[in-house]
């Protein structure tokens, strides 16, 4: 099997193209998608569109967005 | 034990459950750079019949000799129709839950396996897919 990997540039790309389909930011989607969820977009692509947005902020930034921490765990 | 063996086994998973991966391979797995195969993703849509996609996300960890499923989806789509999906969401409370029922609600549900999530999806689809349409 030939290895491949992702990191933040390579997830922005996928962002530019969900932002494009569903004409919002990732940023707007993301505060819906935290809400109740986002009307139009299917629900398997609002995972993985709030996943990559997630982990883009992560590995740009090195910040974690809206994750819910257990308290025993923090 | 690290992400590209999961992702072996997870390949001859599809094949063992009778699922036709649709997306290309350069696409279905990849490990995040600069984890040394210590964290990875699974992106895939698979075909059950000619109706019938099977959707999978998974972002998976290496934790000691396991891997842990920080984050899952698993969604049955039949005729371009979303009709159920179980998650696991970090930003989400609980993290763990469905999206069963017409109106696709988010509600409680029980951890899932992929594997228990394929065989769900051969039994609905069985059904579904022999359902009167119109009626």
């Amino acid at each position: 099997m030939e290895r491949y990997a992702y990191d933040a540039d390579s997830l922005a790309s996928a962002l530019v193209e969900f932002e494009g389909r569903y004409g919002c930011t990732s940023a707007d989607f993301y505060e819906g998608y935290l809400d109740d969820g986002v009307a139009d977009v299917p629900r398997f692509t609002q995972h993985l569109w709030a996943s990559f947005y997630r982990d883009h902020c992560r590995l740009r930034d090195g910040v974690e967005q809206g994750v819910l921490v257990p308290v025993f765990a923090r | 034990m690290d992400v590209w063996t999961y992702f072996e086994q997870k390949e001859r998973q599809f094949k063992e459950l009778s699922m036709v991966p649709l997306t290309s391979a350069t696409a279905m797995f990849a490990e995040e750079e600069g984890t040394n195969g210590r964290r990875g993703r699974v992106v895939a849509e698979l075909m059950l019949t000619e109706r019938s996609r099977m959707f999978v996300h998974e972002v998976v960890v290496v934790v000691g000799e396991h891997i842990r499923r920080e984050e899952y989806a698993y969604y049955l789509v039949v005729d371009d129709e979303e009709v159920w999906g179980y998650d696991r969401d970090p930003s989400h409370s609980p993290s763990v839950h469905g999206h069963i029922g017409a109106d696709h609600a988010r509600q409680k549900a029980p951890r899932v396996t992929f594997k228990a999530a394929v065989q769900q999806a051969w039994n609905d689809i069985s059904a579904l897919e022999f359902e009167p349409r119109g009626e």
